[in-house]
């Protein structure tokens, strides 16, 4: 027992010495991997994982040109992006862990906010929010029938000024990130969201 | 002078009644009186005749089909809820039946790697080559692109609900109350 | 799960045909339809069987009224107060076109005139004239003596009949 007590507290001590944002316990953020098994055979289509020390250096590169930008960065702890195909025999089962997803989401204080659905599509957007602020947002859902996706972003978030400040941003030509997974869909999809401009 | 059965069945007496009358819930005796003053009254006749639309267009609303797609949804985040719930409660029984070996190896292993973090700092800055910097740029303009795009199809139902109320109205009030103190 | 889709199966309809005409849309209505299943899904075995149908119409009403306490640009459409994109956003999510291709101008006016009723009565007049509910149903599922329902059927239909006179006048 002695034992026990003396590894526990030097893993306390070295826990506050080493220990830097621990970004899974923030409020707004969202444990995929707890509801989530992306199929092995799944293609990524995009992927993102930008933690806060990256963030601070591209908020400090972009400060100078865009400090609207710079200073929305600044608050964000994180910007996760995951998107993978899913194959007609796993659709059944995404679905319904999306669904648990959301449910366990809901249990924990987020708030559904906005629906999309057309067609095959459906999304969810979500926020945490704590008091007036605004502590986590997420995004998820299926944008193409074979394709999930999954955005969380965690920090101080301003959800008018993300709305704001991407707006400025021509999505097609960003589209470049996506994998070349199907470079035809991809071009087709830049090309519709170059029309509803 | 008016008599005591005619100032009863008079018109403002009547419309309060209509309804009932066509829902067959009024005594016979006032309901005698409302008939003889609509036989007498194009107005009141007119009112009832409306009552009689209104009533009529309302029964004859359809009822709905819920569309399928929104009790499929209901039923995945059932499934759903059901998986995650066999796989905690496997995730418990293995964690009750494994704890007692797995204890001493487990705190011995987090120690080995809080030292490890401790000395390495996970969240130091950390380095990037310019292209890795320009490319998490790219990264972030993208997913605010995104964002965005989607917050626009959604018709600005962010602004108007949760966002409404727990931020944006408390901010202006904010800012309201800040000019108001500006201007004393 | 079997007896869960089962009652699901019994009760979707109903509970998408009262959000839809308390609330006016589509969107809201799907919305208002899966958070009761939702709910039905976690409440179900709580709730005695016969008591069900009261039970599932008092939800779906409180989740109408949580839908509707957060639209607050909606709401100040219906009493006239609206900004321009708020009553845009209203228009668009309006009654389905091909279910207004059909109806008639009297229609068309009584379901909007059916919109504009304070929510009581509004709630009162869809459980009884389109939904078919008996007086004693709808006091269960409210809450409310039988008298009182009466009462705000009556004055529910009453003001439909004012609002259609005097859109009939400015005609």
């Amino acid at each position: 027992m002695r034992i026990y007590l003396c590894l526990f507290s030097l893993l306390i001590a070295l826990g506050s010495a080493g220990a830097g944002e621990n970004i899974e316990k923030m409020s707004g953020y969202v444990a995929l991997d707890q509801y989530l098994t992306i199929p092995t055979e799944a293609e990524t289509s995009i992927e993102v994982f930008l933690k806060a020390p990256l963030l601070r250096m591209v908020s400090a590169a972009t400060r100078r040109d865009e400090p609207e930008l710079a200073e929305m960065i600044d608050g964000i702890s994180l910007i996760r992006v995951q998107g993978f195909s899913v194959a007609a025999e796993n659709l059944a089962r995404v679905r319904e862990e999306i669904a648990a997803l959301a449910a366990g989401m809901e249990e924990n204080g987020w708030e559904r906010v906005a629906r999309i659905r057309e067609g095959d599509e459906l999304i969810h957007v979500y926020l945490k929010t704590n008091g007036e602020k605004v502590d986590g947002l997420m995004m998820m859902g299926f944008e193409n029938p074979d394709e999930a996706i999954f955005v969380n972003i965690v920090g101080d978030i301003d959800p008018a000024q993300i709305g704001r400040l991407g707006s400025k941003f021509n999505i097609a030509p960003l589209d470049s990130l996506r994998l070349d997974r199907k470079k035809a869909s991809t071009s087709a999809r830049g090309t519709v969201l170059e029309a509803e401009k | 002078m008016m008599n005591r059965s005619e100032r009863e069945f008079d018109c403002s007496w009547v419309q309060v009644r209509i309804e009932a009358h066509l829902d067959g819930e009024l005594p016979d005796g006032e309901a005698n009186g409302l008939e003889t003053h609509l036989r007498e009254c194009a107005g009141c006749a007119a009112e009832l005749e409306l009552a009689e639309q209104v009533r009529g267009g309302l029964r004859m609303m359809p009822l709905l089909k819920c569309p399928d797609p929104v009790v499929e949804e209901v039923y995945e985040r059932v499934r759903g809820e059901l998986r995650a719930t066999r796989r905690r409660r496997l995730r418990e029984w293995m964690d009750s039946w494994r704890a007692p070996l797995w204890r001493p190896v487990a705190a011995a292993l987090v120690v080995v790697l809080m030292i490890g973090g401790a000395v390495t700092y996970q969240d130091r800055e950390p380095e990037v080559s310019p292209a890795e910097l320009a490319r998490a740029e790219l990264q972030v303009k993208w997913t605010l692109a995104y964002l965005s795009q989607m917050g626009r199809r959604t018709g600005g139902r962010v602004r108007d609900d949760v966002l409404w109320e727990r931020v944006v109205e408390p901010i202006q009030k904010s800012v309201n109350r800040v000019m108001e103190m500006e201007t004393m | 799960m079997r007896r869960f889709r089962k009652l699901c199966e019994r009760h979707r309809d109903r509970v998408y045909t009262f959000a839809w005409y308390f609330l006016g849309n589509r969107e809201d209505a799907e919305d208002v339809a899966q958070e009761v299943l939702i709910r039905l899904w976690n409440h179900w075995q709580e709730v005695e069987p016969a008591r069900l149908p009261a039970w599932i119409t008092r939800v779906a009403r409180n989740v109408c009224l949580d839908l509707l306490r957060k639209r607050k640009s909606y709401r100040a459409v219906v009493s006239g107060e609206g900004d321009e994109e708020a009553l845009a956003r209203v228009a668009s999510r309006g009654p389905d076109p091909e279910k207004l291709a059909e109806a008639s101008e009297f229609q068309r006016q009584l379901e909007r005139a059916l919109q504009a009723l304070p929510e009581i009565h509004r709630t009162v007049v869809v459980l009884r004239e389109i939904q078919g509910l008996k007086y004693e149903e709808i006091a269960e599922s409210l809450g409310l003596p039988l008298n009182t329902v009466k009462v705000y059927l009556h004055r529910g239909r009453r003001e439909l009949r004012e609002q259609l006179r005097k859109s009939m006048d400015d005609e």
